[in-house]
């Protein structure tokens, strides 16, 4: 292991020489988020009281009470059972309540039908935001109730949308995390270049050449991307908790999904810089499709008043998983685990895999063509 | 100290390496000579240990290549690029290529230092490399291939674009390398560096070693044969001239040379008058003449019927 940290460290070294890339780790982002946060921050925090009648008295129907009061939602939604309609009308127009949730009779037999429910979703005029969280609530409740009834009780929620413990959403959190997510994908693509690069100019067959074995190269190679993507991680961490106050959640799963995201960085950078002709056309190609996955992924605008189609093509794409995954953790206050965010967790891991992969069997045909 | 034996590489149905073998003594500078393409990369990267090889066996200080690591550490290559890290210092590459080889501490920076005097960049030494000329890089890159002393030294056409200044200072670390027992491998298009430096020299074209031996016995095989080299009044009329003389009694190959036309006959004096005839009796006007004394140059040309850097 003694070569494989030799070229680690060689490797950290000429990253930390390259200003250029040490600008675009820590201080873009950071100066972005300050700046997004402060031109976009008017939403400055979130707080909901919903009025919540449920007029079927199902099983399903204290599910989704259930499922409201649940922990990670504590301090964010505020849950006011009412009796009728007429209730929950008054709630809201009364200003007792943001929003109002009416679950009629008949709402658990609709939803297990999979015909449309009856459900009544109030909103105060003057909170968009609650109208759009309180849809999203149930509609999250009822794609859950939906898959239980077929596949297995136990799958993870996905939350919809990005709250910061304590109940409030501040653009400034989005944008720790999404600055966060993106940057961490351009600080890899440029040691991903690096690699690239050394595959072009023979310096990669000239290491072959040592009594290093390739698969020594390679760990020491993959030990240095690791390394700058946990840093720039930490970084951001650190200085957006200490700055701005952020909150990024339960350090366990935050942790694991760090190490996952920084894979699928590295696995997302290595495809596509493996399907160019050179280092300089794979970091032009990278980081285009960057960019274009980090607006389809939702990374540059918080998500109030946005079409739900974002909500979806969000879930799509890999950065758009870590980030969600990041959202979600911060949402969760302390009480978020791995299972809050398998399915980031199991996504970025897998196309990070699948990328370096990728990227490692057309680099090897590359070696072989330089030969 | 290096053994190659039928060494053999296909790439597809192209055969780049066929058979090659040969072997070179402790401070012996073996020239492998061959035009671009010939397989002589090929060939060093299979002796290295970075190629894998179809068939053949190379040894180095009796240690099979297959051996991995402590057979690769015997060895130091030069390759033919510039394979340094342009970010980085002369030093700081020097101590990372050092490390590669398991040197460390004071023997580490000892190495180190002499690297750099021995190739004059003691001054530069924490230059970042993307400041230097390219002769200096080309010093550099020779440098981490010698500094863990390696037993068997591979240079891959050392002196590519290199200035005059550089290229003695590469010419004399080479020979002092040999004089200290190193065994060199030096590949090169380039007669006169092989003419220099090289005892022995085999000359590889399409895949196969064609002849090998010293400078003196692959010039002596050419008996009496010369280059005659012919100019003519126009250029144009060359291409036409090449083939009017190939096939008259005694002439054994000819080729294009920077606009003129080059000749390989024996006995070169009497070989003139039906030459010339010839020429003429083509309407092809010749403008000067003139009979050389072999060299390497024309023994590649009599074997291969081409000019090596073609």
């Amino acid at each position: 292991m003694r070569y494989a940290w030799t070229i680690c460290l060689k490797d950290l070294r000429q990253r930390l020489r390259d200003r250029t890339a040490l600008m675009l780790a820590v201080v873009v982002p950071l100066v972005l988020t300050t700046l997004m946060g402060l031109a976009l921050g008017r939403s400055e925090s979130f707080r909901m009281r919903l009025a919540i009648a449920d007029l079927d008295g199902s099983e399903l129907s204290q599910a989704f009470l259930a499922f409201v009061e649940r922990p990670s939602l504590q301090g964010i939604v505020y849950v006011n059972r009412v009796d009728s309609l007429a209730a929950a009308e008054a709630a809201v127009t009364d200003g007792n309540a943001e929003g109002a949730v009416v679950l009629q009779a008949g709402f658990a037999k609709a939803a297990r039908a999979s015909r449309t429910v009856p459900v009544e979703i109030l909103a105060a005029g003057d909170h968009p935001f609650s109208a759009r969280m309180t849809e999203a609530l149930v509609r999250d409740f009822l794609s859950r109730a939906t898959a239980t009834a077929t596949t297995e009780s136990a799958r993870a929620i996905p939350s919809v949308l990005p709250l910061s413990p304590g109940g409030r959403l501040r653009t400034v959190d989005f944008f720790a995390a999404s600055m966060a997510v993106l940057f961490l994908t351009f600080t890899v693509l440029s040691g991903v270049r690096a690699l690239q690069s050394e595959i072009d100019s023979g310096t990669i067959v000239r290491l072959m050449a040592t009594p290093a074995e390739p698969v020594i190269i390679l760990a020491g190679k993959f030990a240095a991307l690791v390394i700058v993507g946990l840093v720039q991680m930490a970084v951001m961490i650190v200085a957006t908790s200490l700055l701005f106050g952020t909150s990024w959640g339960n350090p366990l799963p935050v942790v694991v999904l760090v190490g996952t995201s920084v894979l699928m960085a590295i696995g997302l950078t290595a495809f596509f810089m493996s399907l160019a002709e050179n280092a300089e056309q794979g970091q032009g190609l990278a980081s285009i499709v960057i960019f274009l996955l980090a607006v389809v992924g939702g990374q540059f605008l918080p998500p109030q008043g946005l079409p739900d189609v974002f909500e979806t093509l969000n879930r799509l794409t890999p950065n758009g998983q870590a980030f969600r995954g990041f959202t979600d953790l911060a949402a969760a206050a302390g009480t978020g685990s791995v299972r809050t965010i398998l399915e980031p967790l199991l996504v970025t891991g897998g196309v990070g895999l699948s990328g370096i992969a990728f990227a490692a069997v057309k680099a090897r045909k590359a070696l072989q063509r330089a030969l | 100290m290096l053994s190659v034996r039928g060494l053999q590489k296909r790439f597809g149905a192209r055969v780049a390496v066929d058979g090659v073998s040969f072997a070179i003594k402790p401070g012996e500078v073996y020239g492998l000579l061959g035009p671009n393409g010939a397989g002589k990369t090929t060939s060093i990267s299979m002796i290295a240990g970075i190629l894998a090889r179809d068939a053949g066996e190379v040894e180095i200080d009796g240690l099979d290549i297959d051996a991995g690591p402590p057979a690769r550490a015997q060895i130091g290559i030069v390759p033919q690029a510039i394979t340094l890290y342009l970010d980085l210092t002369a030093r700081e590459n020097l101590h990372f290529w050092g490390r590669m080889y398991d040197r460390r501490g004071d023997g580490l920076r000892r190495a180190v230092e002499e690297a750099l005097q021995a190739v004059g960049l003691t001054k530069r030494a924490d230059d970042v490399v993307s400041t230097y000329s390219g002769g200096m890089q080309r010093r550099l890159n020779l440098a981490c291939g010698i500094l863990h002393q390696p037993k068997l030294l591979i240079l891959d056409e050392p002196t590519v674009g290199v200035d005059p200044q550089s290229r003695s200072a590469i010419f004399e670390l080479v020979e002092r390398l040999r004089d200290e027992g190193t065994a060199i491998l030096y590949t090169t298009h380039y007669m006169e560096e092989a003419e220099r430096l090289c005892s022995r020299i085999g000359i590889i074209d399409a895949g196969k070693l064609i002849t090998e031996g010293t400078r003196s016995e692959l010039v002596a095989d050419l008996g009496r044969a010369v280059r005659i080299e012919i100019g003519l009044e126009h250029d144009e009329g060359l291409e036409r001239a090449v083939s009017v003389v190939t096939g008259l009694e005694g002439v054994h190959s000819a080729a294009v040379v920077a606009e003129r036309l080059h000749v390989f006959a024996d006995e070169g004096a009497h070989r003139l008058p039906p030459l010339l005839t010839a020429l003429l009796n083509t309407g092809l006007v010749v403008a000067n003449v003139k009979v050389v004394e072999p060299s390497l140059e024309d023994v590649f040309l009599r074997l291969t019927g081409r000019m090596l850097r073609d």
